[in-house]
């Protein structure tokens, strides 16, 4: 009998239209990440646990590899406000500092966070904070507001520091032995403790606009940064301020003071300035895209970790001269 | 059993029907002379219809929540328009900011141009801001006293960057500008609806105008679009005339004889014409995707004019008078004919399984053109026929029923169970190959670029240009957040939040390359306010810090309406290919499913992005069902025909290898399955059983009627029909074929498509058919089913058709190695 044949061949052929037209197979597409690279990042440091970011939406963020890949830390509450900095006062112990007067405290370099501070209603932004030699932790923000722990930053409360005005306070810096200190804030707002913290006074206004940040360079030289390039230095322990040469009239959000000297600021443009001189005189080290860069860290290779309003970028500075007017060639 | 009796009882039946068609021809043919002539007239009313809405899976859900916003965010109806300036250094010189000026200002004036949606460094809605210790600082890019001095133009490069358009209105390479307008749908004016081939043929005219040797210019958007598929419309035309010169000559060597020729192109032009003339008065004008009806209608219409015009000459050559070979030849055909035009209309119906209004009006355009070519071909064509007379050149063609057609003979050898055997080892070979090729087909579009036209049109050229010069993308999918019971939805924390949070967790998805919603706008303004500190970047949680960001929330923006009742997030993406579609898509509907908030509800889904993946959605749904319909129907034709499964699997399973071929074909040409492909698998196996249905109807016909043995009966098959059968599968390949040089891809995709799934069906027919037929066994029913048959008395005497000697013995067959 053929029909066997034949009705197998039948069913060969219905078996392979049934298979061919079966739900087909897409390819599949990345699973979907934390998109590190494309979010509002404004702060990086360095802890026992790697690096640590943080930003958009109350997102922390800690990479154990140097930048490569990141995870989410683990954070008691989720409050989806904006966090302006992370500070380590060493290896383990931080905090994490956010709008609606959010406070979060590490204690294993920033894998997990407990909240100690949060303003339910009418929060306004913190914007640092850091522990002084005492052991208080002082945490200031915007319109002049100032908190202090006594319990290294379990609680909170609202303290004062002398002619305060209303100002928005950006940030607060220290020598490396704790001794000097400054807080810098709106409207060229300056105070200066020069012993640990403990009695605070107004530096007379030098200018009239933004100070973001301050760096202590060692003895009696302050650099404090601002809003459209200006950059200005003191040699005397804050007594007296020059403006600094800055080749880009761009805003400076974050800086990095290297091991052998040289000050690296961020800011507006993708900018990088270095100054190897103690601050008198900058150059471009590297600008790239339009990002606002907020803050920088090195990688142990070498590599600069930045963290910008458009994700964290990784570049690697280059050996090339730093002048504006020859570019990047020599 | 009625088995041996409903043949013989619809023979007679047909034979009455042959006997009263040949009656009244007279009165008849003037019927059809005047319904010609009044539905001829009334084609000339048919109409262009294309609509953007047409294209939409209307039924799908997304769809419904694309419908509802579309209309209040009409950034998709959006031209831009780039100039590019190709000489030395960046635009800001003497010679490029004129012509940008100036074609800034020719947009301005383009009729339907929404005149305060026009954007570009030129106008006065694009601001440059500075923040300074003392406050904000800004005014318009380009000075209201501009002169391109050094000094000048250095002003205007710096007034740029501050105003933060590179990458959006000026390239990121500084290379070249835009200028981007909103189009009006309905003109405020007048109120008449917007013309978008004048406003295509505008911007064509700009381009002319202003771009030279060191000037380029490119143009995108939807109306640009619809223009450039509306001008690849007319070519179309050109298509029809040249599938009409070649199929005609075809004819011609075919049959050598004027008279046949034209009759065949004539009756096979009635069912268009009477198409053409029906369609205006039911209301239906012809779109791109219909336009190809008429050159199906034709080409099958060609096609069953063969049959008939072949069946009629081999009558008149036996010797029969016209009128006796006309009745003679419906008799024949009526029954295969006509099944196998239901078949066609059967494949046309199961594509409106498609829920797409554009393939519903196709599959109904195509079912209407093929009811009526059974009109004209199988009552009109036989009533012309009988009043023909055949040129003498024609008669003098040999008798070729005389002698045995050596190819086709040695074709029938197929139907012996050897070489049936290296037939199968062929088609398992193709079998396995087609069906593993066959698994990589993609749903959707593939490649880059509108899909409407090729990826190497200026249209798509300029398209890529502009992607890769500015950050702005062309694939976007939006997804719509309804609010509810709140005032004002923009300041409240919560809805804002939810929306910052889908704009972050997109961000990470795999095939998007940016968002943009209100939220992170409003973050943007919330910094600009605090000098531009990105550490102030936030959604406060109190309603008066929130109208900080406030600005962010002006309707005019596109990214909400008034008051926030809706939010509009627009995900660009990558590309639009399918798996990115897909991927995004299910990501998205994580969110929604994870992430509640009370007071809004996030929708899918519009956009260009939106809009595919409801269509991707609804072709693959439908691709299933469609085809399960199509083989179901057809086998059932089969069986009602032919009373025998048999036959049914003889006629089925050479369809099913070409369709999975078809689909491995597609999969190798990089031809995605969506609206314009899917219709063609339908269409194929519609037009391709036609084959099928004409040979296996002849094989049974001769084993029933003269007894002959399988290859006996497969040879008379072939040789009245396999020829007319070829002949007509290679001019229905060339008429489709010449769409493969269509300027709109998707008609290309369908005409190289079809060409395929015509030509190689009838291949599938001739090899396949009598394989099958052998190894299934059919011709050797049990004796009992033979004695029944009409022929018994002939039938007995070749019981074995192996040995059965040929029933001519001509010199030229005694040639023919016989098996024993």
């Amino acid at each position: 009998m053929l029909a066997p044949v034949g009705m197998a061949m039948a069913l060969i052929v219905a078996a392979a239209s049934i298979y061919s037209f079966s739900p087909r197979h897409v390819p599949p597409l990345q699973e979907t990440r934390i998109p590190v690279d494309r979010m509002q990042l404004t702060t990086i440091e360095r802890s026992k646990a790697g690096i640590v970011t943080a930003g958009e939406i109350g997102s922390i963020l800690v990479s154990a590899d140097e930048g490569r890949s990141w995870h989410q830390a683990r954070l008691s509450q989720d409050r989806q406000a904006l966090i302006t900095r992370i500070v380590f006062a060493d290896e383990i112990h931080g905090l994490a500092l956010g709008h609606e007067g959010w406070i979060l405290r590490t204690e294993d370099g920033g894998l997990n966070w407990q909240e100690t501070h949060f303003t339910e209603s009418n929060g306004e932004p913190l914007m640092s904070a850091r522990r002084l030699p005492t052991g208080d932790w002082l945490a200031i923000g915007a319109f002049g507001q100032v908190l202090r722990s006594t319990d290294d930053g379990r609680s909170w409360s609202p303290d004062t520091l002398p002619d305060l005005s209303d100002w928005h306070l950006n940030d607060i810096a220290s020598s490396a032995d704790g001794r000097h200190w400054l807080i810098v804030g709106e409207a060229g707002t300056v105070l200066r403790s020069d012993d640990g913290g403990g009695n605070w006074e107004i530096v007379p206004p030098f200018y009239n606009g933004s100070l973001y940040g301050a760096a202590h360079l060692g003895g009696k030289r302050w650099v404090a940064y601002g809003m459209r390039g200006n950059v200005f230095t003191s040699a005397d322990g804050g007594d007296s301020w020059q403006a600094a040469r800055i080749p880009a009239p761009v805003s400076i959000y974050g800086h990095a003071l290297l091991p052998g000297g040289e000050l690296l600021l961020v800011g507006q443009g993708g900018m990088v300035l270095s100054s190897k001189d103690g601050g008198r005189h900058f150059d471009i080290a590297n600008r790239e895209g339009r990002a606002s860069l907020t803050d920088i860290a090195l990688a142990r290779d070498g590599r600069w970790l930045l963290s910008s309003d458009g994700g964290l970028q990784v570049r690697t500075p280059s050996p090339a001269p730093r002048n504006t007017q020859d570019g990047a060639t020599e | 059993m009625s088995h041996a009796h409903t043949p013989s009882r619809t023979d007679a039946f047909v034979a009455v029907m042959a006997r009263m068609l040949i009656r009244w021809r007279k009165p008849l043919g003037l019927f059809f002379m005047l319904l010609t002539l009044g539905l001829g007239y009334s084609a000339l009313n048919t109409r262009l219809d294309p609509g953007f809405n047409k294209l939409i899976p209307l039924k799908h859900e997304y769809m419904a929540a694309f419908l509802e916003h579309s209309g209040t965010f009409s950034g998709a109806n959006r031209i831009l328009v780039s100039v590019q300036w190709k000489g030395e250094g960046d635009i800001y010189n003497a010679d490029f900011l004129p012509v940008l000026r100036k074609v800034n200002d020719e947009i301005f004036f383009t009729p339907g141009v929404n005149r305060g949606s026009v954007r570009s460094i030129f106008t006065p809605n694009v601001r440059y801001i500075e923040v300074t210790e003392e406050g904000f600082n800004g005014d318009v890019v380009i000075p209201a006293r501009f002169e391109a001095t050094d000094e000048g133009l250095n002003q205007v490069r710096t007034n740029v960057a501050k105003s933060g358009v590179v990458g959006r209105l000026v390239a990121n390479d500084l290379k070249s500008a835009l200028v981007q307008a909103d189009l009006l749908e309905v003109s405020p004016d007048t109120g008449e609806k917007l013309d978008y081939a004048e406003v295509a043929r505008k911007l064509e005219a700009i381009r002319t105008q202003f771009a030279d040797d060191r000037i380029d210019i490119q143009i995108v958007g939807f109306a640009k679009v619809m223009g450039d598929v509306m001008e690849g419309l007319f070519t179309v035309v050109m298509f029809f005339a040249i599938a009409f010169v070649i199929t005609s000559l075809l004819l011609w060597l075919y049959s050598r004889s004027l008279k046949l020729t034209v009759l065949a192109i004539a009756v096979a032009l009635l069912p268009v014409i009477w198409l053409l003339g029906i369609l205006p008065l039911i209301g239906y004008g012809i779109d791109p995707m219909s336009v190809l009806v008429p050159f199906l209608i034709f080409s099958i219409g060609v096609s069953h004019a063969v049959q008939m015009t072949n069946a009629w000459k081999q009558d008149v050559l036996a010797g029969e008078t016209a009128m006796e070979a006309a009745e003679g030849a419906f008799r024949k055909l009526a029954v295969p004919g006509i099944m196998a035009l239901l078949a066609n209309a059967l494949g046309f119906l199961v594509i409106m399984v498609i829920d797409i209004p554009i393939v519903h009006e196709l599959g109904l355009t195509a079912c209407l053109g093929v009811a009526l070519m059974i009109m004209t071909n199988k009552m009109f064509m036989p009533i012309i026929l009988s009043h023909l007379h055949l040129e003498r050149m024609a008669l003098d063609q040999p008798v070729d029923n005389k002698e045995k057609h050596p190819m086709w003979w040695k074709v029938s050898a197929l139907s012996e169970p050897r070489p049936a055997l290296v037939t199968f080892v062929v088609m398992l070979a193709l079998l396995a190959t087609a069906t593993w090729y066959s698994r990589q087909l993609q749903t959707g579009d593939i490649g880059s670029g509108v899909p409407e036209l090729h990826a190497d049109s200026r249209y798509n050229r300029d398209n890529d240009a502009i992607i890769s010069n500015y950050s702005i993308g062309m694939d976007v999918l939006s997804v719509y957040v309804e609010t509810e019971n709140l005032e004002e939805a923009c300041l409240n924390w919560e809805v804002m939040n939810a929306v910052e949070r889908f704009d972050l967790r997109m961000r990470g998805v795999d095939g998007v390359q940016s968002v943009s919603t209100v939220a992170s706008m409003a973050k943007l303004y919330a910094a600009g306010n605090n000098e531009a500190n990105p550490r102030w970047a936030a959604l406060q949680r109190t309603e008066a810090a929130l109208r900080t960001g406030g600005r962010a929330a002006n309707p005019e923006n596109g990214l909400n309406s008034h008051g926030c009742k809706t939010i509009h997030l627009s995900v660009y993406l990558t590309d639009h290919q399918g798996p990115t579609l897909k991927h995004v898509v299910d990501e998205v509907r994580k969110f929604i499913a994870e992430d509640k908030t009370p007071n809004a509800t996030f929708r899918l889904a519009g956009g260009n992005a939106g809009v595919a993946i409801a269509t991707n959605e609804a072709v693959e749904k439908a691709e299933v069902q469609m085809l399960a319909s199509i083989f179901a129907s057809i086998s059932l034709l089969c069986w009602l025909t032919f009373r025998s499964w048999r036959a049914v699997l003889c006629v089925i399973v050479p369809l099913m290898l070409v369709t999975i071929m078809c689909n491995a074909l597609m999969a190798l040409l990089g031809i995605g399955l969506k609206v314009a492909t899917l219709p063609v698998i339908a269409l194929g196996v519609g037009v391709g059983v036609d084959y099928g249905i004409y040979i296996y109807e002849r094989l049974q016909h001769e084993m029933a009627e003269r007894g002959y043995g399988l290859r006996e009966a497969f040879y008379e098959a072939m040789r009245q029909r396999g020829t007319a059968a070829v002949f007509t599968a290679v001019t229905m390949s060339i008429g489709v074929g010449t769409w493969a040089f269509s300027a709109l891809k998707f008609q290309a995709d369908m005409g190289i498509l079809l060409a395929f799934m015509f030509l190689v069906n009838v291949l599938g027919a001739i090899f396949l058919l009598p394989a099958l037929a052998c190894w299934l066994g059919v011709g050797r029913e049990t004796p009992a089913g033979k004695a029944r048959a009409p022929a018994t008395t002939t039938a007995s005497a070749t019981a074995d058709s192996h040995t059965s000697v040929p029933r001519t013995a001509e010199p030229a067959v005694a040639a023919q190695p016989l098996r024993s």
